[in-house]
């Protein structure tokens, strides 16, 4: 049961983190574009922060996975 | 009491319209903490290579780790790290505080599914908190006129050390008491007043099971923005005054501190991104490692006892402060009260530098300490059991 559902967070920590590798290739890639836009001020405060928005949602679920793969599973009252 | 927050819609149009109300505060941006020189206020964007992208993601690790166990005090060391890149301050300051709500909404999120957030009072303290930055900025400000940059600098650092050593020593011993009872939660006998003190309105905090007046919440809020606008910390002083004041357990306080690190830094990032300040490169760098970090440090959290989140907060005030203290002759000398050589100077600057970064270190290796110890620890009481089970069947 217990390697089952560890087996189940490895397969969603490569799911998640190969999107996760995307987006960050697709940043690193255009850095130059990518700041260049990002730090013109005003109305461009929006896709600084809709960026970081995306990148805790899906590196955020890759990392959740990873914990749970590496078997730091919560315990005790406050756990699951 | 909040008549709005009984519905269950009610309970979110409420936080949307503080937060709402508080990213359009001007100046927020200042709630950082670090006060900034118009010198300072230069716009470049350096370049990354291999090494600078490995240490931001390892400072990021550290300091999400410690910012999940603890609720804060994970991005002390981040501004002058960049800045130790060539990373001029005001990006340095605005890259930081955008990594920072990110970082605080995922390990808020992750210690709300373990029943450790108390919302309501995340957010009478982050409006307060934002009051206090305000104030805190003006005491700066009005140091900065008199004194110059390095009397300013001078005032932060005086700051550190006596509160974070006066504030370290006590919660330091006071684990160690828990630690020697073996108790949980114990109240202060500041709290057990401040319980009495029932001057309308009160507020029942649910998660927590308390209840208090706000006119002791909203002080507690206030202190915290006024250390944030002084040492970039205010967590240092959130999460203790929770404890000791409010009589919230440590494990709730430091969770509900997450709640006030994303409003300060969802308002702050808006107002630095406006003017174009935030290198959004080095902010995803650092969530790389935040990201695994806070949501190990929140896990973590349901490891350990509640003396834990109080000995790691206690031992990085404590070192963080000496950090400081070795900066104090730096500024002594820029403002003629001392003097010293110029290569004692740099030496100096880079053993305070180190030593923040020891801090940073310290937290990582207790907390990751304790988790391993406890996960081996379960896994002989696992097997144990399935001994017993075995015999017993």
């Amino acid at each position: 049961m217990k390697s089952q559902s560890q087996a189940g967070a490895a397969v969603k920590t490569v799911f998640w983190g190969v999107i996760s590798l995307i987006l960050y290739l697709l940043v690193f890639l255009n850095q130059e574009m990518v700041t260049g836009y990002f730090t013109r001020g005003g109305f461009y405060a929006v896709p600084v922060i809709v960026t970081a928005l995306v990148f805790s949602f899906i590196h955020g679920a890759f990392a959740n996975y990873f914990i749970d793969a590496i078997g730091f599973k919560p315990v005790g009252k406050g756990g699951h | 009491m909040f008549g709005i927050g009984s519905g269950k819609i009610g309970r979110w149009v409420l936080p949307a319209a503080m937060v709402l109300l508080l990213v359009s505060v001007p100046g927020v941006s200042e709630a950082a903490g670090e006060m900034l020189g118009e010198n300072d206020v230069v716009k470049e964007f350096v370049k990354l290579d291999a090494g600078s992208v490995f240490f931001l993601a390892i400072l990021g690790f550290l300091g999400g780790l410690i910012s999940g166990f603890i609720g804060s005090g994970g991005a002390f060391v981040l501004t002058p790290g960049m800045m130790s890149l060539g990373v001029p301050a005001a990006v340095a300051v605005a890259s930081n505080m955008c990594h920072k709500f990110p970082k605080a909404l995922v390990g808020a999120y992750k210690r709300y599914k373990y029943g450790q957030v108390d919302i309501k009072l995340g957010l009478i303290m982050a409006v307060s908190a934002t009051v206090g930055v305000q104030i805190g900025i003006k005491v700066q400000k009005i140091i900065f006129a008199k004194w110059g940059a390095a009397g300013s600098n001078l005032y932060v650092s005086l700051a550190f050390v006596s509160i974070l050593t006066v504030l370290g020593v006590y919660i330091f011993f006071d684990a160690r008491k828990s630690m020697r009872s073996n108790a949980g939660a114990n109240s202060s006998g500041l709290a057990e007043k401040v319980k009495k003190f029932s001057l309308p309105p009160v507020i029942h905090l649910k998660a927590a099971n308390t209840k208090v007046s706000l006119w002791v919440t909203v002080p507690v809020g206030l202190a915290t923005g006024m250390l944030a606008a002084t040492i970039a910390v205010g967590g240092f002083i959130g999460v203790p005054g929770m404890i000791y004041v409010l009589g919230i357990p440590a494990m709730m306080a430091s969770a509900t501190e997450l709640v006030v690190a994303f409003v300060m830094g969802l308002t702050g990032t808006v107002n630095w991104a406006m003017g174009g300040f935030v290198d959004i490169r080095m902010v995803l760098l650092i969530l790389a490692g935040s990201l695994i970090g806070v949501q190990l440090g929140a896990v973590g959290t349901t490891y350990v006892k509640e003396y834990m989140i109080k000995l790691v907060m206690s031992s990085i005030m404590l070192v963080v402060s000496v950090s400081r203290g070795f900066a104090i002759p730096v500024y002594l000398h820029q403002l003629g009260a001392v003097n010293i050589a110029g290569n004692t100077v740099t030496l100096l600057n880079r053993i305070s530098f180190l030593t923040m970064c020891a801090a940073l270190a310290l937290g990582g290796v207790i907390i990751l300490g304790s988790m391993w110890k406890r996960k081996k620890e379960l896994r002989a009481e696992a097997k144990v059991d399935s001994r017993q089970v075995a015999v017993g069947g």
